[in-house]
């Protein structure tokens, strides 16, 4: 039998077969929605070409006992086989390098327009925001083993968001000594009361310090209008239809925009479920945010809670000097 | 390598291995043979070692599995024109014409690394169909793949 045919008769036994495509298949999916897969990768061919540069180190390193019985006999290196060494270790780089993938989905961006435009209808609306560290990607080590412990930062797990008419806001957040950390936009200038007492002004919008992936957090991530408007651009934006969120039968406006690249830094998917009618969002989700002093990769759940009507003064730093004090 | 081992870590350092092998064994390899081949064979053999020591992926890495996913490789190498870019293209476009009962689960598991059991609050469904749908998602999408002649048709 030649060897042609042996492959023939090997590739048709399904027995095998099979299960080998959906393994292939399946390998194919974790580098397709990988995010970082080039930066991963680059870091392992830097990680091949150390140890090979470094060849005292080889024999050091944990290469598993049945490979290293045949193999071993192949550790020297003939100086006159160098340069096809390099001429292997460069084609592996190239090879390497083609491992890359660009994701660009049809648009809906008639809905986002909407949603965009209610968000800047007069009214207030109150936030609740809920904070979920994600776990690593299977097989990944967990971020603690990479990042050095840190000092504890505020975080915005059940911190609170209140906004008027698109344009105004306040972020009342915990701070991690005690107390609460009030930042808002009055509309004229930024602010921020911390301990009771008004430890930041400026003006125009921003306040600086806030731990936002960046989309948000570059853009004064509390103005959720301008934040979904970069959306625009940086994400594909799909309209899927009316589903209801989990644990709730309401039929809601489903919006999701993915990042169009890696080199785009804010969250990598954004879910919006909206009001049918209105179009105010009542829950955005930003899945696989990085933030600022948070290790993990995050999930961050804007749920609408209230549109009830707030004080007049709520977005003023006077009002929660009273409240802290 | 992803193919062949569970673990994200343990691929990685299987890849290095790989290429450490390679180095030592290059005045070794036959120029008139292919490369990727050769270095597949590589892998292979690592993958084996690894597999006797861990005894949890030996259902997963079968030398017959592996023997057939490097037929496979060696294949798609041998086509002309397409490049990984435009493989990887292909199935993106497959995973567009999944019916939505395939398509959420794959893109969930995947993408957003959800759990089985996110995902089955999130689709309504148990847990127990949830685990089955990337599977025949899986198998759909090669199927798809073959149609558009990335992988070879099995008979």
């Amino acid at each position: 039998m030649s060897r042609m045919d042996r492959t023939r008769d090997n590739l048709e036994d399904k027995g095998a077969g099979r299960p080998a495509d959906e393994r292939l298949i399946h390998a194919l999916l974790l580098h397709m929605y990988d995010d970082q897969a080039a930066d991963l990768r680059e870091q392992r061919v830097q990680r091949a070409m150390q140890a090979i540069r470094e060849p005292a180190q080889l024999h050091a390193s944990k290469s598993s006992s049945a490979a290293e019985g045949p193999l071993a006999r192949y550790a020297w290196f003939p100086s006159w086989s160098r340069r096809s060494a390099w001429a292997a270790a460069a084609l592996i780089l190239v090879a390497v390098s083609l491992w890359v993938f660009i994701y660009s989905p049809a648009p809906a961006m008639a809905s986002l327009e909407e949603i965009l435009s209610a968000l800047g209808l007069p009214g207030d609306r109150t936030y609740s925001i809920q904070m979920e560290n994600l776990p690593a990607p299977p097989g990944r080590r967990p971020p603690e083993e990479n990042w050095p412990a840190r000092m504890p930062r505020p975080g915005l797990d059940n911190a609170k968001l209140y906004l008027r008419d698109g344009r105004r806001y306040l972020l009342v957040r915990q701070d991690p000594n005690g107390g609460l950390i009030y930042d808002g936009y009055d509309g004229e200038q930024s602010w921020r009361v911390k301990d009771g007492l008004v430890a930041e002004t400026r003006v125009g919008l921003g306040a600086g310090g806030i731990p936002m992936p960046p989309i948000m957090a570059d853009v004064p991530f509390c103005d959720l209008h301008q934040t979904l408007e970069r959306i625009r651009v940086d994400y594909t934006v799909e309209h899927l239809g009316q589903v209801s969120l989990p644990g709730n039968n309401e039929l809601l406006r489903y919006v999701r925009g993915r990042r169009n690249s890696r080199d785009v830094k804010g969250p990598e998917t954004i879910e919006i479920w909206a009001d049918p009618e209105s179009a105010i969002p009542n829950c955005i989700i930003f899945d696989g945010a990085k933030i600022q002093g948070n290790r993990h990769p995050c999930r961050l759940t804007f749920e609408l809670v209230s549109e009830e009507p707030l004080p007049p003064g709520w977005f003023t730093p006077a009002q929660h000097l009273s409240a802290d004090q | 390598m992803r193919a062949s081992v569970y673990d994200q870590t343990t691929a990685d350092d299987l890849f290095q291995e790989t290429m450490l092998t390679a180095w030592r064994m290059i005045d070794e390899y036959d120029r008139s043979r292919s490369f990727g081949a050769w270095l597949r064979g590589i892998a292979k053999r690592l993958v084996l070692a690894h597999c006797r020591k861990a005894a949890r992926e030996v259902p997963l890495s079968s030398e017959k599995v592996l023997d057939y996913l490097g037929q496979r490789m060696e294949q798609v190498d041998r086509q002309p024109g397409d490049t990984l870019e435009e493989r990887i293209a292909a199935l993106r476009d497959c995973i567009e014409r999944l019916a939505p009962l395939f398509r959420e689960p794959i893109e969930l598991h995947y993408r957003q690394h959800r759990t089985t059991e996110w995902i089955a609050g999130q689709l309504a469904s148990t847990k127990d169909a949830i685990q089955k749908r990337p599977q025949r998602a899986r198998i759909q999408l090669a199927e798809c793949l073959e149609r558009k002649a990335v992988l070879t048709k099995l008979k």
